[in-house]
């Protein structure tokens, strides 16, 4: 782990961005102002690509907020991390920073895939992370209207006629 | 997609508690009085943030043996839609079938057809209303209704019906209105839908829910949102996770609802003596409801489904373009 500054040019995002919503213009105007009065008041965290490049970790309206801000660099604190690490360090400090509602914690949670290790790093049950899971899975074909209640899914009987 | 609390107290009270919560979609029944009240003093407002939607209260009335007089709603369907500067959609008067046993084929045919004239009745007199489909009617009449308008109710039936089956039921309603279900073209409003995992399901442009009323009272519970659904926490575990410091932070507690509770403590007698107030257990359920409706929208946004004039928040948009009355 090093502090170093970095142009922001040379800073990517993610692309996993957890976003519940559009990016908050309100949030990233907020941020801005502060930035202005008061500068950085901590470093955000990113990992290295090479060639100069690093990939924001977390920090992300940061980064948007400087940019408005007309800042050319930022304090980073930078984690050797691989693709995978840096995402479940992301999922650990967002779920654990506030309730959110998780549109995009499941999609990223399929995109993981492993339940036991997402368990790991987010202290929540297995169980409900393989829910999610499911429910990433069925985002794909929501629109053939097959559900059942979970525990009687396998006596679907076609019951319908006029 | 539009999450309506169903349920009311004191007209006062119940919107000053809504404004806290920032709760702005209702649901008044016609059945009784106090809702009718709620519903009247909620246009008086003149407020254009607020969307109601007004129940017949066709089956309030039918567990109680009273049925609701066409005209006497009409009228006040009327009154209500003079007043208002707000959304107002109303439901027809729908008939229900039967009794709490259950009812023949032959007896849905007929609630049907009565429904249906009262739903003409409404039109003839300028109230475009809202008709219902219930579990166990004939399907020729789903056709019929979303053949006639661009806003339909559906009903799974309350008593002896399991999930499974209501989610069959559903499933066969959507699957028979296709596209229409999630395109745009057909507003469905799922009533006395307050499962989120119907809500996740299925693509409902509106759902009304009475768990906040629910959540009050001397047996109520704490409600919170989880991200996904509102799961509650009985009141008798509630003074250790409210009161007690907690080393780390506790995703159930919700720092606004405890703000809340201090309104509450003040409020009530002055003394501070920490009892829990049952109208905050309301309060603080309201408040869950409205991130639950939240979460819904951002998902079916996710899936490609979005509903003109709903926002992010599953309010009404106040743009002086949205200020109409529908229905």
């Amino acid at each position: 782990m090093e502090l170093t500054t970095v142009e922001l040019s040379n800073l990517k995002q993610a692309g996993w961005r957890l976003s519940d919503k559009e990016p908050d213009a309100r949030e990233i105007e907020n941020v801005a102002a502060s930035l202005k009065k008061y500068g950085q008041l901590r470093p955000i965290l990113v990992r290295p690509l090479g060639d100069g490049l690093y990939e924001i970790i977390d920090g992300h309206v940061v980064v948007d907020a400087a940019h408005k801000a007309g800042f050319k660099e930022l304090s980073c604190v930078v984690h050797n991390l691989d693709a995978k690490d840096a995402l479940l360090v992301y999922i650990h400090l967002k779920l654990n920073r506030t309730v959110k509602n998780h549109v995009e914690i499941r999609k990223v949670f399929q995109q993981v895939g492993d339940a036991e290790l997402l368990a790991n790093v987010t202290s929540w049950p297995k169980e409900r992370i393989r829910d999610y899971i499911e429910l990433a899975d069925r985002d794909l074909n929501w629109r053939e209207f097959k559900y059942v209640a979970w525990d009687d899914a396998a006596n679907e009987q076609p019951i319908f006629g006029e | 997609m539009i999450l309506y609390l169903a349920g009311s107290l004191a007209p006062v009270q119940f919107l000053a508690m809504a404004d806290r919560a920032g709760a702005k979609n209702f649901l008044f029944t016609f059945a009784d009085k106090q809702p009718q009240q709620c519903a009247i003093y909620c246009v008086e407002q003149r407020r254009t943030d607020l969307r109601l939607f007004i129940d017949s209260g066709a089956f309030t009335a039918w567990k109680q043996g009273t049925p609701i007089d066409l005209n006497d709603y009409i009228d006040f369907a009327k009154e209500i839609k003079k007043k208002a500067i707000c959304p107002v959609t109303f439901a027809a008067l729908d008939v229900i079938a039967g009794s709490t046993n259950g009812a023949t084929q032959e007896q849905h045919d007929d609630a049907c057809s009565q429904g249906w004239k009262n739903y003409l009745a409404m039109k003839e007199q300028g109230i475009q209303s809202v008709p219902t489909f219930h579990q166990d009617d004939p399907w020729k009449w789903l056709d019929i209704l979303a053949d006639d308008t661009d806003h339909i109710a559906v009903a799974p039936r309350k008593r002896g019906k399991s999930d499974t089956e209501k989610m069959r039921w559903l499933n066969e309603c959507h699957r028979r209105l296709g596209k229409r279900s999630y395109d745009g073209s057909l507003r469905i409003h799922g009533l006395g839908i307050s499962s989120p995992v119907f809500m996740e399901t299925y693509p409902f442009y509106s759902v009304d829910s009475t768990a906040w009323l629910w959540s009050g009272g001397k047996t109520g519970s704490y409600r919170y949102f989880d991200g996904r659904s509102a799961p509650s926490v009985p009141r008798s575990e509630l003074d250790d996770r409210i009161w007690k410091p907690r080393p780390v932070y506790d995703s159930t507690i919700d720092p606004s609802g405890l703000q809340a509770l201090n309104h509450y403590l003040e409020s009530a007698d002055g003394s501070k003596d920490r009892k829990i107030d049952p109208y905050w257990l309301s309060e603080q359920s309201m408040r869950q409801d409205v991130r639950l409706g939240e979460y819904i929208t951002a998902h079916w946004k996710h899936r490609g489904v979005t509903w003109d004039g709903i926002n992010d928040c599953g309010a009404q948009q106040s743009q002086a373009s949205r200020v109409e009355v529908v229905g």
